[in-house]
């Protein structure tokens, strides 16, 4: 890892690659997920899910397996009367068990909980479902047709929660959102181009693959409810389960215990009302675990179609650019309304482009449902952005450097108006990987080098609180709503802590994620914790500061002596009190503690949107074997451009998973739909990179303290994938002359157009 | 989730063809279970009864008869297989061929008798054996057989074997004077995409006679007649090995290849023709060596 540091210093031990925390609990097993949450008197459940794509239920006969002995309950949606079954935080179109009418071959239809799995799952074997097939659709293409079947027959309610402000308007009943991003005069900018590329590029249907599949428990008591969830957003699950079982918010607990994963698959409300509602009709607490194979099916990323023309000068500016998106959003909503947003919001790139016309529109279909997943709509409109750009290039004779060079953003410049300015230096970023990558290297014949870029509007919305309680003995705990999903949030969340706090970082523990118990966040997505969550621990840092130096004054300071705040506590008269014994004067008693808090709206520093723009900076070499189609990605250079590195050895293991799944979805991943059925929704077909697929790493990680959040940090973990693919992409053309529009590269794909090179020849 | 079963350990065939009898309709063997527990979990096949043999003495080991013959008991892991010093020496191609297959948990757990028993189109040693003019031995109520393991697979995921029946070995034929065997594959998930096995005796400096088996592309591993033919008589030096590789590979054309996840029927017949190519070569430079 080579480090560039220019922000200002920050107390110790922020900037240190410290330890994960949650490291030895994990590797060693000891680690409780929510599989291993055990309730006195817990049954289990399992699913019957449907075959078909669309069909509609005319009867369910499951009197034999509620005979069935072991069995505790069976439940069907018309079991349950007295829930509201639809859910969904943009859209409210998602029954938690099929009604009337399945939109996917593995929705959810029947629920069989049971003493144990095993006779769950005998039972399930027991139950007939007489369904009426429907016709059914698994494209873009399909589903846009005017004879198409209507997937939804009435559009679900808006709801609040959409992350955008924008009506959604329905052009085909089928046409789950539509977003648009637009300025400047667009047929100017085209009428006066010099050159315009133009050009279709797919993204695939890809699986986020968490080791851990969706997990959950719930347990009903005296009207209220707890559910512990493999969950992100602990609080938007909340949310939603008080809206389906008409609670008040308050009497719902969300608990997430030790995440194995998430990238996204794991935001917003999975299984959770469905479990809630098999633990009411049992009237015992239940657990659903659902395997890989159920996983696959519950959330996936949206596949994109994305038509783009890119109007540049005689010098490569860029001119202008119009995009058409379509996202594959499958059966229900989920969240690809804010993907779709998001998609239209970054198809510009981090460019300066006067005039821009993007529509995005999120298709129903026939699939499983679609959501967020890392990156979120970036990674497949980068794939097209960039892969323009390097299209431009090579027509007007220019270095693909030195066109984005002429093209990128300066920083502090908007990259629309009202948008907050770029927190990067760009052009930097990208001589870092261009010197990483040997750019002016002489190549061996068949290889290829690439840099791309992005940058994402991301870091949602600033609405957080946080509390931080100093103790009798000066111990610190940190009580935080944002998730540990693997991307390191227990380990720095308590650095950002014990420097603001000035105290050891063995001696500050934290809570996290549990709605009866510590305070709200919004949600761990869009590479938001470190940034946003740092800044209210700053801010709850501060505000238990605060309290202890009035408190010092009040108990410590005799006769009005001045009290001077140093690090870890204050100094009154020449002696040093540290910040325990403070409470402990205060409160007169070894008892008692201080609680600060945090809090983060659209204000001051967070009032802009958005927060920050989280930056992807990506170089690849690659080597095409001509007689099988492989490409071998050699090397990869990742520039981790996140303002301040809290610690950077976690900055880097994020920029090389992140880039690592963009380069599985780059040349591979890819979910498979035949005559309405997933083809490899399992590990054995679905193949996802390994540990021998990652090339030789060059990592950069740049800290120039230019984000929002503390000592200039802003987000990562998501940017070094979304350029992944179109940096492949470029690469390969560079290698063999051919250009490479459709993710993932399959050996099969490079191959036929290596003969449709050789057949143009 | 697998569906409840009841296991027996026989400790010989004679008990495991005991409890054949006494099961009921739904009744395997299990060897490694690999493949078998995990048709269970799919619910794609359900078995009540299992009757584990991999405690049989005489299903294990490998040794070499008097003949020369490498003989590999059904139980051997691939691991034991791809360890083996007896199979690096006798039949080092299949050493390779083992220690590529899966990843080591699986070579831990699965057997080359359930391997093949499976008959899954995709399998790496049916196709080896098969160039190899490889037998295997079946013991049953009605007594013991040998078969070719070309008249053993007889379609995807079915097999001559009769329902009782226990395979008990796999006998590979001594290598002849001047003769190499090779294999290659190339997998793009966990099974390969394609794979080709080629067997060949190299006689003053030319090729007396070849097999080329494909596996991957059709419902069992297949031997090409053309293909090995085109082989026949050809130098193996020079241009001459190459033409012949050419026409060999144009062989290839006429094999009714199925299209799957690794691409088209097409594709998968221009993959074979890449790895006929560089198993021949292989296969040579093993000949040449032995002779
Ligand atoms: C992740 C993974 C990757 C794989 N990759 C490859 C690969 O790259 N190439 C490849 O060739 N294979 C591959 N395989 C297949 C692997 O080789 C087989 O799973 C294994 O060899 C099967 O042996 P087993 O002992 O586990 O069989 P089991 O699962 O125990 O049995 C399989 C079948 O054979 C029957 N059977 C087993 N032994 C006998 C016997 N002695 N007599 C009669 N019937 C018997 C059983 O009844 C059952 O029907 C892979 C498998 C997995 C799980």
């Amino acid at each position: 890892m080579k480090r560039v540091t220019t922000r200002p210093t920050a107390p110790s031990p922020i900037g240190e690659s410290v330890p994960r925390r949650d490291g030895p609990t994990k590797v060693t097993g000891s680690a409780t997920y929510t599989v291993d949450v055990e309730l006195p008197g817990m049954a289990h459940a399992q699913i019957l899910r449907s075959p078909y794509a669309h069909a509609r239920i005319r009867s369910i006969d499951a009197e034999a397996a509620r005979r069935h002995p072991g069995v505790v309950a069976v439940v069907t949606a018309q079991d349950l009367p007295d829930v509201n079954l639809l859910y969904g935080h943009a859209i409210a179109d998602h029954p938690l068990i099929a009604t009337g009418k399945v939109r996917f071959a593995g929705e959810p239809v029947v629920g069989v909980i049971a003493e144990d799995r095993a006779t769950a799952a005998e039972a399930l074997r027991l139950i007939a479902v007489d369904y009426e097939r429907l016709p059914f659709v698994t494209s873009v293409e399909e589903a846009l047709a005017d004879d198409a079947p209507i997937i939804h027959e009435e559009p679900g309610e808006q709801r609040s929660h959409r992350g955008f402000e924008e009506d959604i308007e329905r052009t085909h009943p089928n046409v789950c959102s539509h977003s648009r991003q637009a300025w400047g005069d667009i047929d100017a900018a085209f009428e006066g181009a010099h050159l315009v590329v133009e050009g279709e590029y797919r993204y695939p249907m890809c699986y986020a693959y968490a080791m851990e599949p969706y997990t959950s428990v719930a347990s009903w008591n005296e009207g209220a409810l707890t559910v512990w969830s493999s969950a992100q957003h602990p609080y938007m699950v909340r949310d939603d389960l008080a809206r389906c079982f008409g609670l008040p918010r308050g009497a719902v607990r969300v608990v997430v215990p030790f995440v194995g994963g998430g990238y996204g698959s794991k935001s917003y409300t999975k299984i959770e009302p469905l479990t809630a509602a098999l633990a009411l009709r049992a009237g015992r607490p239940v657990r659903l675990a659902l395997t890989v194979d159920e996983a696959i099916l519950t959330t996936r990323g949206d596949a994109a179609t994305v038509r783009v023309r890119s109007a540049f000068d005689a010098d490569g500016h860029l001119l202008g650019r119009h995009g058409a998106i379509h996202l594959n959003t499958g059966a229900y909503a989920e969240n690809s309304p804010l993907v779709g947003r998001k998609a239209a919001n970054r198809l510009g790139g981090p460019y300066r482009i006067p005039a821009l016309q993007v529509d995005c529109s999120t298709v129903y279909t026939n699939t499983g449902p679609a959501s967020s997943f890392r990156g979120f709509g970036a990674p497949q409109v980068t794939l097209a952005g960039e892969s323009q750009m390097d299209e431009a290039a090579e027509l007007l004779g220019l270095d693909p450097l030195e066109i984005r060079r002429r093209n990128l953003l300066d920083p502090g410049e908007r990259p629309w108006p009202r948008a907050r300015g770029i927190d990067a230096d760009l052009k930097a970023d990208l001589e870092l990987a261009a010197e990483a990558l040997g750019w002016d290297d002489p190549l061996e014949p068949g290889h290829g080098r690439a840099i791309c870029m992005s940058a994402s509007d991301a870091g949602s919305e600033p609405i957080t609180t946080a509390m931080l309680r100093v103790h009798a003995d000066g111990s610190v705990t940190v009580m935080v709503g944002s998730t540990e999903i693997g991307q390191g949030s227990s380990t720095v969340l308590p650095q950002i802590a014990a420097g603001e706090m000035g105290v050891p970082l063995d001696s500050v523990h934290l809570l996290q994620s549990d709605t009866g118990a510590v305070s709200y966040d919004r949600s761990t997505g869009a590479s938001r914790t470190t940034t946003l969550m740092g800044l209210g621990i700053q801010a709850a840092a501060s505000d238990a500061r605060e309290q202890l130096v009035a408190w010092a004054r009040d108990a410590v300071a005799q006769n009005g002596a001045p009290v001077v705040e140093e690090r870890g506590g204050v100094r009154v008269a020449g002696t040093f009190h540290d910040w325990g014994s403070i409470v402990r004067a205060w409160f007169g008693a070894d008892a008692g503690e201080v609680i600060g808090r945090g809090y983060l709206r659209r204000s001051g520093a967070t009032a802009e949107m958005p927060p920050f723009w989280e930056i992807g900076c990506v170089g690849v070499e690659v080597r095409v074997d001509e007689t099988t189609g492989e490409i071998d990605v050699l090397t990869l250079v990742t520039v981790g451009d996140v303002g301040a590195a809290i610690n950077p050895q976690l900055v880097e293991s994020q920029d090389v998973g992140a880039a690592m799944m963009g380069l599985g979805m780059a040349i591979r991943e890819e979910l498979v739909y035949e005559n309405g059925n997933l083809l490899n929704g399992n590990l054995f077909d679905y193949r996802v990179p390994r540990t021998t697929d990652v090339p030789e790493l060059r990592t950069i990680v740049v800290e120039r303290g230019d984000g929002v959040g503390v000592y200039g940090a802003k987000g990562g973990g998501e940017g070094s994938l979304n350029p992944v693919a179109a940096a492949i992409a470029n690469a390969v053309y560079r290698a063999a002359g051919i250009r490479l529009r459709e993710a993932p590269f399959t050996p099969e794909r490079v191959w036929q157009a290596l003969r449709e090179r050789d057949a143009g020849r | 989730m697998i569906p409840r079963f009841s296991l027996t350990r026989p400790g010989s065939i004679e008990e495991a063809l005991d409890a054949f009898d006494r099961a009921a309709d739904d009744v395997a063997y299990l060897a490694g279970g690999t493949e078998l527990l995990q048709v269970m979990k799919m619910g794609l096949a359900q078995f009540t009864t299992l009757i584990d043999l991999k405690g049989i003495a005489e299903l294990k080991g490998i040794s070499v008869l008097p003949v020369g013959t490498l003989r590999i008991g059904a139980t051997s892991t691939h691991r034991d297989i791809e360890r083996s010093p007896l199979v690096r020496e006798r039949a080092a191609g299949l050493a390779r061929l083992e220690s590529r297959i899966a990843n080591v948990r699986v070579r831990n757990a699965g057997t080359l008798g359930g391997n093949l028993a499976f008959a899954e189109p995709h399998s790496d040693p049916a196709t080896f054996l098969l160039a190899c003019g490889a037998s295997l031995t079946l013991a049953g109520r009605a007594g013991r057989r040998e078969l070719e393991v070309a008249e053993f697979a007889v379609g995807p995921l079915a097999t001559a074997r009769e329902q009782d029946e226990v395979l008990v070995e796999i006998l590979i034929p001594a290598a002849r004077p001047g003769e190499g065997r090779a294999y290659d594959k190339i997998a793009f998930f966990e099974r390969p995409a394609a794979s080709v096995a080629v067997r060949l005796t190299v006689v003053d400096g030319s090729i007396a006679d070849a097999t080329v088996a494909v596996g991957s592309l059709t419902d069992t591993p297949v031997v090409v007649t053309g293909a090995g033919g085109a082989l026949q008589g050809a130098p193996v030096l020079g241009d001459g090995f190459a033409v012949a590789l050419d026409a060999a590979a144009m062989a290839l054309g006429g094999v009714e290849a199925m299209a799957d996840l690794n691409g088209s029927a097409d594709y998968k017949r221009h993959l074979a023709g890449v790895l006929l190519g560089r198993a021949a070569g292989v296969a040579v430079r093993e000949a040449t060596a032995h002779a």
